[in-house]
């Protein structure tokens, strides 16, 4: 047995996996060869160190849920479990509620734009989901965002499409704060996908807070569930950006769509 | 076995009571193991939810009489692949200290893990890539065979012993450069 053979024979052994007779073999070479039985001690030691590690127990709140998970036995139920699906039901009540406010209110609510982009994130995992059934790719961009926009009235910027390394990875029509608009996933070369969403948003608010300076726009952005989000105006529409990219690099996404719209 | 993989799902099976049991009996397990993932407690809430959500879907696929908690923890990674970990799909920085080096020279300083606090193993280990972070933890914490660590991680039990030995390596480099930065 070489040293290689050794180590290998090693982690088999920490767990009880060694057979007899490799064992014999690993015990004659360990004999003889002092850097790997150091290497073993000081291996060992880490090992039963980490398995001192103290572990968090389950809290009480999600140990509920999910024992509630277990009970729900229906397709519907299930999904209304699902965190995300959760959340857009909830921005849609929000929604529904608000509407005649939003539509009649000439500042309206914060809650509206918190409303539209926990939409906009439940929108977007549900695109990731759907990517997990197929890889996604679109052959004729300009006739997919024709269906889109006669379904939606909101007119798909041709920017959806990217160029270059930002590939289009799919596109449909949206509902966002009971509003048609259209999403787009888009992807830069193997990086995790940003969905852009664009809808009419002539009524929706601008918040002043949170908002960063990207070159020279102003767009809001924040992180939401693990996602990089990023909110802007551009005439009567509004566009929402959700990205799995981190900060710097969802940036740049958004100054490279912001140019080309 | 097959883990959940992302086809369309079919009727929920509703998640038998035993199979429920069983598999709520692994909870702490998995939110423990979660947490050191995500390393954020929401996304860990979130991230074990829906790992128990997806079992109990395709509770029709796991066969009786292999290991639960080895698929309800192949389960919870891949969810972790596709939903938390930003750069899942992200071009592979490699540190020159990921990769595969010379050993340490016979007769270095040796490393005193008495001396070593839990925060610093903690630190140590946050600061591993996934994959080797993932398999220690597999393998030292929550005990598993090397070949239900090779079904978790979708790799063969030889990749799982190198990348065993590999993680060790690098923590133990952790763990010596903080012993150095500490000492008087």
């Amino acid at each position: 047995m070489n040293c290689d053979g050794a180590r290998e024979a090693l982690e088999a052994r920490r767990r009880g996996e060694l057979p007899a007779g490799e064992a014999r073999a690993l015990d004659a070479h360990l004999a003889g060869c002092p850097r790997c039985q150091a290497g073993a001690a000081e291996d060992d030691a880490l090992a039963r160190l980490i398995g001192t590690l103290p572990r968090t127990p389950a809290p009480q709140a999600l140990r509920r849920r999910v024992r509630a998970l277990g009970i729900r036995r229906t397709g519907p139920r299930a999904w209304l479990a699902r965190p995300w699906v959760a959340a857009a039901l909830a921005a849609a009540l929000v929604a529904a509620v608000l509407a005649p406010w939003v539509r009649f209110s000439a500042e309206p609510p914060p809650t509206v734009l918190e409303a539209l982009i926990q939409s906009g994130v439940a929108e977007h995992r549900r695109i990731l989901l759907q990517l997990e059934v197929g890889p996604g790719g679109v052959d004729d961009p300009a006739a997919l965002f024709d269906r889109v926009g006669t379904v939606t009235d909101v007119p798909v910027p041709k920017a959806f499409a990217g160029s270059g390394d930002l590939r289009l990875v799919t596109a449909r029509p949206t509902l966002l704060l009971s509003r048609k608009g259209a999403a787009a996933a888009l992807q830069y070369r193997t990086s995790p996908v940003t969905t852009y969403f664009v809808l009419p948003g002539k009524d929706l608010p601008m918040p002043t807070e949170g908002r960063v300076q990207i070159d020279q726009y102003r767009p809001y952005m924040r992180e939401v569930s693990g996602f990089n989000v990023v909110y802007w105006k551009q005439g009567e529409l509004a566009y929402l950006m959700v990205s799995g990219l981190d900060r710097e690099g969802c940036q740049k996404l958004f100054l490279k769509m912001r140019r080309a719209l | 076995m097959r883990a959940e993989g992302g086809s369309p799902a079919g009727p929920p099976p509703g998640a038998p009571g035993e199979f429920r049991q069983q598999a709520l009996a692994h909870l702490d397990s998995l939110y423990s193991f979660a947490l050191r993932l995500t390393k954020r407690p929401p996304d860990a809430d979130d991230l074990v939810q829906e790992t128990y959500l997806r079992a109990f879907r395709f509770a029709h696929r796991f066969e009786p009489g292999t290991h639960l908690r080895a698929w309800l923890f192949q389960i919870l990674r891949n969810t972790f692949l596709t939903f938390y970990r930003r750069e899942a799909h992200q071009p592979v920085l490699l540190d020159k200290e990921w990769e595969d080096g010379p050993d340490e020279p016979a007769g270095g300083p040796a490393l005193d893990l008495a001396v070593m606090t839990v925060l610093d193993l903690e630190r140590a280990l946050t600061e591993l890539p996934e994959e080797f972070r993932s398999v220690l933890l597999l393998a030292d914490l929550e005990g598993l065979a090397l070949q239900e660590i090779g079904q978790i991680m979708d790799i063969p039990i030889g990749t799982v012993k190198s990348r065993l030995f590999r993680a060790r390596r690098l923590v133990r480099r952790r763990l010596a450069d903080y012993q150095h930065r500490h000492a008087p």
